[in-house]
């Protein structure tokens, strides 16, 4: 579960932020530059659409969206 | 050793005023509301109290109805809603249970046990999650629009300035104030065959108004549905438009040079101060210089913006005498409005003269819309206005 969580957030990432990126599941996604606010938002709608949960204001902190790592397991949580 | 037990108490930024039903704790720093019905509770936290005292006073006191959150995010409706009108508020439940008030209590910085912990929160977030630090206005409006309620702020910015269609005005002090200034300041007698340029004219509501007084327009904007909706809308009223972002690079060197007698740049040049975003944008003295370059000898540059004084500060008292708490001015962590003298420093920086400087009047149309914002408004203005000349 968390693997193909992981696997459609490299994807988004590769496909529609940053073309042919490398970045890892463990990089600091706001300090590399990764990902900026905007596209973070992008990002969770797209998690929020794929796996039918809603991530509230509690759940949508730094602390849980640093890494990919971290953001797979936010989803995976709100999956159970 | 033992640790020693924290204690806790109210802050100096909190204020207590009469609520709907009970009294309020205000942190005006924090624009927190809390509604007390518990008014012995108020009393007793007038001095640093342990977690344990606090929990067994409210437990062994009369203490009504408890407290409830009445901590609303007022410019969700529109910045310019009343930011104290608690009467719009949710009604959220009233806590009666000790760990829930002293929770919600330290939760809306009603309570704080660090001081140093406290005041090292007041300060720019690095990005909208981040929640160790309260954000300027524009992080928090951000916050409320992309994650609380998943609205573009762009949509936001128009919806709380135009009617549906976006081709009118909504009846706020928009309407009341910044348009009825054009309405004076621009009128056939001083407009009509001049040259004018609006720079950020959205859908064209003021190229519109000034091309009817007889004025050649252009309207420029960085966002091409707003201009397609100006072109469709204006006709042929004699005016045109075109998609530049001023912000963006060598956008404005398309302007010709000496070509206009007015240029009207409103609620923008903030945004060179105080950036909105992650979007890097031309400096402030780019792009005034480049409007400069563009107005004529005798023209005037005409720059609107948000009164230094003004920004989301509660409007308290009654209708003859209304008063506000300022909480900055020249060291701002929630506002985002440059001070006079960093607005002067930019216009001599760029060349620019100032020729006059209006605070614009609210006019008495917007009595019957919104007293308590016309009341308000004849105290503090809600913008300024520099005519600039070269």
């Amino acid at each position: 579960m968390r693997e193909d969580i992981i696997d459609d957030i490299l994807k988004h990432i590769k496909s529609v932020v940053i073309p042919g990126s490398n970045v890892k599941p463990n990089d600091m996604l706001f300090e590399s530059g990764v990902l900026d606010s905007f596209s973070m938002v992008e990002l969770i709608s797209f998690l929020e659409n794929k796996y039918s949960i809603r991530l509230t204001e509690e759940d949508l902190i730094k602390e849980n969206l640093e890494t990919i790592l971290k953001i797979a397991h936010l989803v995976e949580k709100k999956k159970k | 050793m033992t640790e020693k037990t924290p204690c806790f108490w109210v802050p100096q930024d909190v204020i207590f005023f009469l609520g709907t039903e009970g009294l309020i704790a205000f942190n005006v720093f924090t624009r927190s509301h809390v509604e007390f019905d518990a008014v012995g509770l108020i009393d007793f936290l007038k001095t640093p109290k342990q977690i344990a005292e606090i929990e067994s006073f409210i437990q062994n006191q009369s203490i009504g109805r408890g407290v409830r959150d009445v901590t609303w995010f007022s410019s969700e409706a529109g910045l310019l809603t009343d930011p104290s009108n608690l009467c719009r508020n949710p009604k959220t439940q009233w806590l009666s249970q000790a760990s829930e008030i002293v929770q919600l209590l330290q939760n809306r910085w009603i309570l704080i046990s660090n001081e140093k912990g406290y005041r090292a929160r007041f300060g720019v977030k690095q990005n909208i999650f981040d929640n160790q630090h309260f954000g300027n206005f524009h992080q928090q409006l951000g916050h409320q629009l992309r994650i609380v309620k998943r609205e573009n702020p762009d949509h936001w910015w128009a919806r709380q300035k135009y009617k549906d269609g976006k081709e009118e005005l909504q009846d706020n002090l928009y309407k009341f104030i910044q348009y009825s200034f054009y309405q004076k300041h621009f009128k056939p007698e001083n407009v009509c065959g001049k040259k004018i340029l609006d720079v950020g004219c959205g859908t064209g509501f003021y190229s519109r108004h000034l091309a009817r007084q007889g004025a050649s327009v252009t309207g420029i904007d960085p966002n091409p549905e707003y201009i397609e909706r100006a072109q469709s809308v204006a006709g042929n009223l004699g005016a045109n438009f075109q998609v530049i972002d001023i912000a963006a690079g060598d956008s404005l060197k398309v302007l010709p040079s000496d070509a206009f007698d007015f240029i009207i740049f409103q609620d923008a040049l903030m945004f060179y101060f105080v950036p909105y975003g992650n979007k890097k944008l031309n400096t402030r003295k780019t792009v005034l210089t480049e409007l400069k370059r563009a107005l004529k000898f005798g023209g005037i540059l005409m720059v609107m913006e948000p009164h230094g004084i003004f920004w989301l500060q509660p409007w308290l008292g009654g209708m003859e005498n209304p008063f506000t708490i300022l909480t900055e001015y020249a060291f701002k962590t929630y506002g985002v409005t440059p001070t006079l003298s960093q607005l002067s420093e930019a216009f001599e920086e760029a060349g620019l003269k100032i020729k006059r400087i209006h605070e614009p009047p609210v006019s008495d149309q917007a009595k019957s819309f919104e007293p308590r914002g016309y009341a308000i408004s004849r105290q503090f203005p809600q913008w300024w206005v520099f005519e600039l000349v070269k």
